[in-house]
């Protein structure tokens, strides 16, 4: 087996890790498994291909505006609708975000078509060679900026007062609305930050390969794989999830063939969930 | 001190008893949650058809003890027997089958299910199929016959506690456990609710009580256990327990009285027509059909310290959690700081200038000290501003400043409880709530809090005590109310408090369900109404 399989592996793995982490983010904040996010990670794809497609901006140019916009986007649907579905029966918010997820791909649908779309950019197919190792040009952006995001909610999450609001908020809520913190407010910000990196990783993803409206479910697929090998409460434990899964996928379907890409995901699902459902990379509670 | 289980021989296996006859034994019975000792060494043995209750104050154990014998926690160590099986090794469905059945505190009846199905379950627990006869006469005895294809949702709380005792009765318990099944009840409901427990004795079934609401102990079991911290503090009867010297102590608290200054002087002194900083007005509240307050009004005035007081379950917590707007007052109005905060959301009221410090410390475990302190301060508060209040948090509690980076959940329950009041604190608070700040601490640590709230009070803060230590509150008081079942007892001068006879008066005495037998008021001490005999044979 080459390195290349290797290098591809952890390379898309960022792309994994970014998806994972805005889910994890809800789930570990909100205590909400938000079934809509592949629809978040589309719908900046979507958002930014009327930059890129219809007005010719380069994608990682349009990237920090279609963060921005699916934020937008974000922030009244979890303060309004999600936030006091959240007070009264745990499903509820679930189904919500189903229904959402639905209805996001309807209107992906008749917005743009079913046709497969793509993010046009110069280094959407083209290598180059690293250290000896051939790579496609757009994973190593993808890799950087994921690496990069990631940086910044763990910074933002660990060093900042805002980030400890959002950890008391996660914690204990009601202490957290004592102490006067708005908590319903800290939750939309946390969506919505959570759309801005799945809007970040809608972007990289519409480069690097074409997608249609209903592309975001295996992509929430992924992401939640990666949030249950990680588990949750860490920004570096979700990154290597996503690295290892991103490796696991490329080495399997060397060895086993394309077929079996899906497969080795759900699989380390699975076990992940069977065996150490705390996560790969989290000690047992308590 | 003496074992209760001194007249049976513990060393020797359980005799091949008769079914019915098994005595329930519990031996050196502990559990840890993490580093938490919550029972410690508990021995207790019920004989057959006898009936006991375990009190003591919160914290004690009492709902450890039952869920270790019915299966919900594992002990730690020790062991639990009932006749010659030991059930702590099974798991908790073979218990029921055993015989052990639990009736909750708050009832969980499954939801969507009728009262009829609700009971059918518990039954199905140890028979796949249950002789509708018997559902029937089960219903019939706890009243809920007319009830029974009701959904159980729809029923209201005295209903509720009888199908959970419905379905304990169901499993054909050999003994039945009753965890506060009496909390919340008033007048006739609570005379029905002991009713019911008696007839369930009256069958020949063993009854294990916990309990607060002292009558309900008095009249139905001969035997007492009280537990504190976790360990066998007192046993004898109500009547023994009553005059228990060590048993009152634990109830009031131990800060010496005596010697303590009757009352301070105000910080500023109480002119009248000031507006109260805080004043509740027939405030009543509660969760769903539990009425934990009722027409309860309180003022607070600026730089005053009151304190409110009350056995467990008195409202203390309900009150502070209707202040703050965790629970919404059913009527009446809240207001605080010149505004009607009666239905404004909690972080508002924490902004307005309300600083609630929470029963049982509520710090944020995972996050360091400073993260916990500067949590307290608003968002917006320029930098410096937090940092000038942070130091003055510092000044009063050093050992603050000394673990600044440690993870606050690694400091002692003392530090913790510094850290939960400095980060009050850190909101420049007008009115301080402090809800058991001293509950769970060593003297010395309680002294460094109290020296703590007596300075910052003298900064012109407000402060609400709600306390189960009851002569340390009073101490620093400059005035006192008293609940008692949601109701205010007493509201006055703290000096009004300071003779037992008094107190217990406020405490225990006389509400609306209890006919003022013998003008009797001391804790347990009425006539024991004729207690429910273990020891005149085997009652099947």
């Amino acid at each position: 087996m080459s390195l290349d399989v290797l290098a591809a592996g952890i390379l898309a793995g960022g792309l994994y890790a970014l998806i994972g982490l805005g889910i994890s983010l809800v789930f570990g904040v909100l205590g909400l498994m938000n079934l809509a996010h592949g629809e978040l990670v589309i719908g900046g794809a979507y958002l930014a291909s009327l930059l890129v497609v219809d007005s010719g901006w380069d994608p990682l140019l349009a990237l920090p505006l279609t963060m921005a916009g699916v934020a937008l986007i974000a922030y009244p649907l979890q303060r309004y609708l999600l936030t006091p579905l959240l007070r009264g029966d745990k499903s509820a918010p679930l189904v919500a975000t189903f229904g959402l997820s639905l209805l996001a791909q309807a209107l992906f649908q008749g917005g743009f078509g079913t046709h497969p779309k793509s993010l046009p950019a110069p280094y959407a197919t083209s290598g180059i060679s690293v250290l000896g190792l051939r790579i496609q040009t757009i994973y190593l952006i993808a890799f950087g900026l994921t690496v990069l995001l990631c940086a910044v909610t763990h910074l933002v999450l660990t060093r900042t007062r805002a980030g400890s609001a959002v950890r008391a908020a996660s914690a204990d809520p009601a202490t957290a609305a004592v102490l006067g913190i708005n908590v319903p407010k800290v939750y939309a910000m946390t969506f919505a930050g959570a759309a801005a990196l799945a809007a970040a990783g809608g972007v990289l993803t519409g480069v690097a390969q074409s997608f249609t409206p209903s592309s975001g479910m295996p992509l929430l697929l992924t992401g939640m794989a990666v949030m249950a090998l990680a588990g949750i409460g860490s920004v570096g434990g979700v990154f290597l999830a996503g690295v290892a899964l991103g490796v696991l996928q490329s080495v399997s379907v060397q060895l086993f063939g394309g077929g079996m890409r899906d497969v080795v995901v759900y699989l380390a699902f699975f076990l992940v969930l069977a065996i150490r459902p705390q996560g790969l990379f989290r000690k047992a509670a308590g | 001190m003496k074992k209760l289980d001194a007249e049976t021989t513990p060393e020797a296996r359980p005799n091949p008893d008769t079914l019915s006859g098994a005595p329930l034994q519990v031996r050196g019975l502990s559990k840890r949650f993490g580093g938490v000792t919550a029972l410690d060494g508990v021995d207790l043995s019920v004989a057959s058809g006898e009936a006991v209750a375990v009190i003591g104050p919160n914290g004690a154990g009492k709902s450890t003890l039952l869920k270790l014998i019915s299966g919900v926690h594992r002990p730690t160590e020790g062991e639990v027997w009932l006749g010659e099986q030991r059930l702590d090794r099974m798991p908790a469905h073979r218990i029921t089958r055993s015989g052990i059945a639990l009736a909750h505190q708050v009832p969980r009846p499954f939801h969507g299910l009728t009262v009829r199905e609700n009971v059918r379950v518990g039954a199905m627990a140890s028979r796949p199929h249950p002789h509708p006869g018997e559902i029937d006469e089960i219903l019939a005895r706890c009243r809920l016959d007319t009830k029974a294809s009701r959904p159980a949702d729809s029923l209201r709380v005295l209903d509720l506690k009888r199908l959970e005792v419905a379905r304990a009765l169901a499993t054909r318990p050999r003994v039945l456990m009753f965890d506060e099944v009496a909390a919340g009840l008033v007048g006739r409901e609570l005379d029905e609710a002991i009713d019911l427990i008696r007839q369930v004795h009256d069958q020949g079934i063993t009854v294990l009580l916990v309990e607060h609401i002292e009558r309900v102990v008095r009249e139905l079991v001969d035997r007492v256990l009280v537990l504190n911290w976790g360990r066998p503090l007192a046993e004898g009867t109500p009547a023994e327990i009553a005059t228990n010297e060590e048993v009152r102590a634990v109830y009031l608290g131990d800060g010496d009285r005596a010697q303590a200054p009757p009352a301070r002087t105000a910080a500023t002194g109480p002119a009248p027509d000031t507006a109260a900083v805080l004043a509740l007005e027939s405030v009543s509240a509660g969760y769903g059909d539990m009425v934990a307050l009722r027409d309860f009004s309180m003022r607070v005035e600026a730089g005053q310290i009151v304190t409110v007081l009350g056995a467990n379950g008195a409202g203390k917590s309900t009150l502070c959690a209707t202040i703050m707007g965790a629970v919404q007052a059913r009527s009446g109005s809240v207001h605080a700081l010149g505004q009607d905060i009666t239905g404004m959301a909690t972080h508002r009221r924490a902004r307005l200038g309300i600083a609630h410090c929470q029963e049982g410390r509520r710090i944020f475990t995972g996050l360091s000290v400073a993260e916990n302190l500067m949590l307290g301060a608003p968002l917006a508060l320029a930098k410096d501003e937090v940092r000038g209040r942070m130091e003055r948090v510092h000044a009063i509690f050093p050992v603050l400043a000394e673990r600044a980076t440690q993870q606050a959940g690694t400091m002692s329950g003392g530090q913790q409880q510094m850290l939960a009041v400095g980060r009050a604190l850190m909101a420049d608070p007008q009115v301080l709530i402090c809800d058991e700040i001293s509950l769970g601490l060593a003297p010395v640590a309680i002294d460094a809090l109290y020296g703590a709230l007596a300075e910052i009070n003298s900064q012109g803060v407000a402060i609400v005590l709600v306390e189960q230590n009851v002569k340390r509150a009073l101490g620093i008081a400059d005035h006192a109310v008293v609940l008692s079942r949601g109701r205010v007892s007493y509201t006055g001068d703290p000096a009004g408090l300071l003779s037992d006879e008094a107190l217990d008066a406020a405490y225990f005495g006389t509400t609306d369900d209890t006919t003022p037998e013998a003008g009797s008021y001391s804790l347990l001490a009425a006539p024991v109404s004729r207690p429910l005999s273990a020891s005149e044979g085997d009652p099947s």
